[in-house]
């Protein structure tokens, strides 16, 4: 599509319109041949627009000593603060292991489930719309009012939860009202809530597979069990692995449920490092070191990003 | 929020200000004393800061609940526009936070909880003092009445330094509730020392019906009410010379008691109770005794809410060997350092905790930091509430004692002794708790105190 | 013979249909739950043992929820947010989505997803100081600026999969035939990844819909979102459980509207053996 190969005789009558076309095709090369930045160009600058003064902020703040104040100024000390967090906080410490178990009961509880109720819907049938639209309920819902309802639930005495227990002839359970199993607990909330976004990446994931290579397995006398484990479970890794890659980041990071329901109790069994950098932040006004523990967490997410980023494809990236 | 600061014009006060007193010194200077100018203002004036526009930062609290509705005739009584903005407490001031230390000047007034915050947004330098303005008779309305506030309210809204930082709006005591039906059919009244209390509580609890005792059991929830017991045995938070002071002989005794209680007859679940689920079992009628702040009553007397309605009795709290004492917790109404309107803010600020409006938050039931107000005679004509909780909460404000240690980290403190004692509930020894706390509240009171 | 296959068919429906509902029990219940609570009066709210089906029923809560705040302005607040962040991350996040796939650029995808993995509370402070130099606090703008966080990043990791599935034959015929790259885009990439698309869109637009953090510090009074609506409920001493659930079943109702809306662009955009016929 390039050259002046339009241009015929009688040129000179539409010479202006031919000009036009052509800026408009050279434009349109120059789009062309640009297309690899000039696509993402809108995202990235937007993106790094709003997070590059963020990022400042935090890191020059994480080298301070400030207590959130109109009197007194950031004092510099340097790598102080990273220093205290990752020799002198044990409860620092404990956060971070107990967040890590967190975030891995949560995914594989999601993953299984989610997968399974993607394969299971994944069909004509009557409601369908209906049920896969009140299937991702549980993840619209504000967090914090479920959060709240689940604490009612989960009351010793006057809770639903132990009442189906008892109803059940089951012994109650102490939710969140112990420290061995309110982590448990918090975690049967998130998995109920998110299990959902893995379903829904899964489904259209599932939507777009390729018919062929069922075909050809069919052919081949493949059961539906071999014909999951080695066509469909392939095909879907990408997809599954984003899903689970966006959940681990958000589970690392929690808040809302743990805020609202235990507090980080009870005796600091839930506390996640996220709980500890807001209350390091709001409740004590340690900016400085709350910036320090920002960017601890920062490295933890990437780092558990990075990972999970290569297990997505065996070949490509 | 975005028009704020660009619709007020912040040198016109000064200016104003400076032009009456300026003539007012001319004219004295040129007449002596007695001559009246019309300079001078002559005393209060309502209107002074008419068509100035505040913006206040508010909590959501029955007490504000009741401001809130009377907040349209300070704007016809002042001509000022007043704009405000309710949130629950901790996100009140994350919001706060956030834009104080990014240095708006938004927020002319603000709803603050001294209990958590006193020190650390004077620390802060948030709050602006208001001693000057109260001693200005052009600014406080010679019915203000700064004596009339209870000591309790006085020294809480005070700092060390003397500068005052709030007036007192909400001051919050805390006594004890029990079932007067349960304890009628007993044959007991209520205890009057901790002794008698354990033994009572011993005496009701019948589970899984009827349980003895629920108390906070939620980390820096149990704080407050902690030293209901604390204070009682004469234990206390920091030595004279300001180092902690926790695992005293009183101490230890104190963190003893109130984890046995709860281990053994409050309802299971109690180490993680706030105060939802402690008022809920009371007012569900599974427990015969709480102990909280005043103000959950109301809900105890709601029959939208509650099944116990007309059988709670009020009583002051239990004395002990160390003394007899209600942990009060003040929130009050300050100025803020940035505002670009102080003396507007003051005005609101002390409109909203005058004597009238005492009165009517005490008609709504909402419990406040003045003296008069509780001999108000439409109060006696129709109480909201029922006689032994006024005569209770009267009498606990008279034994007022600040409930948390008037340090910068007040948070952590609670987070430090909440922990310790969701540990004791557990079964931890009451020692070892107490001295684990002890050396971690020391470390905090070295690293962030002076 | 042709009974006993039905008759297994009819096992294999009834079994389905018994896993589907065993599937969706804890979800429907909880939100049973929750619908119930906001229609009890308090007492009954939190009474042992708790009622399921007979109960009395109150409008109060709905009541103090419309007449108690500005319901409809923070529905209106949430929509225009949530709908406009999503399309700005659709404009923006599809062709950088593509572009990616196609070019391998990994280091871009890096870079949105950065944003994501910043804690939120680090946005807070110098959003406020950068928000408001710009004079934009209490502006729908900076609202969707900065929800754009959470919903551009997965935006694009989820299309990056769905455009790396696109066959490249495909592409190469379009590129041979004269069409630029955008036109490869648009024509022929697009359609086909319509899945991702309407799956991405809800998620971004849910996760703009609930965010709470940003919209407490970056709203005013003229631009709150629902989920402050909710956080109004408690106060100090008193959690109004009827209002509460009333407010987060409001809440959870507009997008289940909209979800069912889309759904059926899922269903008529699948035709992927089709297309490629």
């Amino acid at each position: 599509m390039t050259g002046p190969a339009e241009t015929t005789s009688g040129a000179r009558a539409a010479a202006p319109a031919v000009a036009r076309a052509r800026a408009s095709r050279r434009l349109g090369n120059w789009g062309h041949r640009n297309a690899r930045w000039l696509f993402p160009a809108p995202a990235v600058l937007l993106v790094a627009a709003i997070i590059v003064y963020p990022i400042v902020y935090t890191v020059w703040m994480s080298l301070q000593d400030w207590f959130a104040s109109s009197l007194t100024a950031p004092r510099f000390i340097g790598v102080a603060n990273y220093q205290k967090i990752l020799v002198g906080d044990p409860r620092f410490r404990e956060a971070v292991i107990r967040t890590l178990y967190f975030t891995g009961l949560v995914i594989a509880g999601e993953t299984v489930l989610g997968v399974a109720m993607a394969l299971l819907f994944n069909r004509e049938f009557w409601g369908r719309g209906l049920l896969r639209t009140l299937a991702i309920l549980p993840m619209v819902a504000t967090p914090v009012a479920i959060g709240l309802v689940f604490v009612m639930m989960y009351h010793p005495t006057l809770g639903v939860a132990n009442y189906m227990l008892t109803v059940l002839h089951l012994p109650p359970f102490k939710w969140t009202y112990s420290s061995g199993t309110a982590l448990y607990a918090l975690a049967v909330v998130d998995i109920w809530q998110w299990t959902p976004l893995i379903m829904l990446i899964a489904l259209a994931g599932l939507a777009s597979l390729p018919q062929e290579p069922y075909e050809a397995a069919h052919i081949d006398g493949a059961t539906a069990l071999q014909a999951f484990w080695h066509i469909t479970l392939p095909l879907l890794r990408p997809a599954i692995v984003v899903a689970i890659l966006f959940r681990a980041i958000d589970a690392i990071k929690t808040f809302d449920i743990i805020f609202i329901m235990t507090q980080g109790g009870p005796a600091n069994s839930t506390e996640t490092i996220n709980i500890l950098l807001f209350n390091q932040a709001f409740s004590y006004f340690n900016m400085g070191y709350a910036s320090s523990m920002a960017v601890a967490l920062f490295a933890v997410v990437m780092g558990a990003s990075l990972v999970l980023i290569k297990l997505r494809r065996t070949a490509a990236w | 929020m975005s028009n704020r600061e660009t619709t007020l014009t912040p040198r016109a006060p000064s200016r104003r200000t400076l032009l009456r007193l300026g003539g007012a010194a001319l004219a004295t200077a040129a007449t002596g004393p007695f001559v009246f100018t019309p300079a001078r203002a002559q005393g209060f004036n309502w209107k002074r800061f008419q068509g100035k526009e505040l913006f206040l930062m508010l909590t959501k609290h029955p007490w504000v609940d009741v401001l809130e509705k009377n907040i349209p005739e300070f704007e016809s009584l002042s001509g000022m526009k007043v704009k405000w903005e309710t949130l629950p407490e901790i996100q009140a001031r994350q919001k706060m936070t956030v834009e104080m230390t990014g240095g708006s000047t938004g927020i002319d007034a603000f709803f603050t909880s001294l209990h958590v915050e006193k020190k650390r947004f004077w620390k802060a330098g948030w709050y602006h003092p208001l001693n000057k303005f109260l001693e200005d008779p052009t600014l406080t309305s010679p019915d203000f009445d700064w004596k009339d506030f209870t000591d309790g309210a006085r020294a809480g809204t005070t700092q060390a330094d003397g500068s005052i930082s709030a007036l007192a709006a909400f001051v919050d005591a805390n006594v004890l509730f029990y079932r007067k039906d349960v304890f009628a059919q007993k044959g007991l009244t209520p205890p009057k020392t901790l002794a008698e209390l354990e033994q009572t509580i011993a005496k009701v609890h019948a589970p899984p019906g009827m349980y003895g005792i629920v108390l906070r059991g939620l980390k820096n929830a149990n704080a407050t009410q902690y030293p209901s017991v604390l204070f009682q045995m004469g234990g206390t938070y920091l030595t004279p010379d300001g180092k902690a002071a926790l695992d005293t002989k009183e101490g230890i005794a104190a963190m003893d008691y109130y984890t046995r209680i709860l281990r053994q007859y409050a309802p299971p679940g109690v180490v993680n109770f706030n105060w939802y689920e402690a008022s809920a079992a009371f007012f569900q009628g599974q427990v015969a005794i709480y102990m909280d702040g005043v103000n959950f009553a109301s809900q105890f007397e709601d029959p939208q809410k509650s099944k116990v309605v007309g059988k709670v009795g009020y009583a002051m709290l239990p004395s002990g060997p160390g003394g007899h004492f209600s942990p009060i917790y003040i929130t009050g109404m300050a100025v803020s350092s940035a505002s670009r309107n102080k003396e507007a803010a003051y005005m609101f600020a002390h409109w909203a905790t005058n004597k009238q409006n005492a009165v009517r938050e005490l008609l709504a039931g909402v419990g406040v930091g003045r003296t008069a107000a509780w001999d108000n005679p439409e109060l006696k004509a129709k109480p909201k509430m029922p006689a032994d909780w006024y005569q209770a909460y009267q009498a606990s404000l008279k034994i007022g004692r600040q409930g948390l240690p008037e340090i910068v980290a007040v948070t952590e403190y609670r987070d430090i002794i909440g922990v310790a004692i969701q540990k004791a509930i557990e079964g931890a020894p009451a020692a070892q708790v107490c001295a684990q706390a002890q050396k971690e509240f020391q470390e905090l009171l070295v690293r962030t105190e002076g | 013979m042709v009974s006993g296959r039905r008759r297994r068919t009819g096992l294999r429906t009834a079994g389905f249909y018994g896993l589907a509902a065993l599937f969706m029990l804890p979800t429907v219940f909880v939100f049973y739950w929750m619908i119930t609570l906001s229609v009890k009066p308090q007492v009954e709210a939190t009474a042992h043992p708790p009622s399921f089906f007979r109960f009395s029923v109150t409008a109060a809560g709905y009541r103090e929820v419309f007449t108690k705040y500005p319901f409809l302005l923070y529905t209106w607040n949430s929509l225009v947010v949530a709908a406009g962040c999503t399309a700005l991350g659709l404009a923006v996040g599809l062709p950088a989505a593509y572009s990616i796939a196609r070019w391998r650029q990994r280091r871009l995808a890096l870079t949105v997803l950065v944003a994501r993995i910043i804690p939120g509370i680090s946005y807070l402070i110098p959003w406020y100081i950068f928000f408001r130099h710009l004079r934009l606090v209490d502006t729908h703008a900076a609202l969707i600026l900065t929800h754009l966080i959470v919903g551009l990043p997965i935006i694009i990791w989820v299309m990056i999969g769905f455009f790396e599935d696109v066959p490249p034959d495909l592409e190469d015929a379009a590129l041979i035939d004269g069409c630029a790259y955008f036109g490869v885009f648009w024509r022929v990439a697009l359609p086909l990844v319509r899945p991702g698309v309407v799956a991405t869109a809800i998620l971004s637009f849910v996760f703009s819909w609930n965010n709470f953090l940003f919209s407490v510090i970056l709203a005013g009074r003229q631009t709150r979102t629902l989920p402050i609506a909710v956080f109004n409920m408690i106060s100090y001493e008193e959690i109004n459980w009827g209002t509460l659930a009333a407010a987060a079943t409001m809440i959870t109702l507009p997008v289940l509207v909209l979800a069912l809306i889309v759904q059926r662009h899922i269903v008529t955009g699948l035709t992927f053996g089709a297309v490629k016929q």
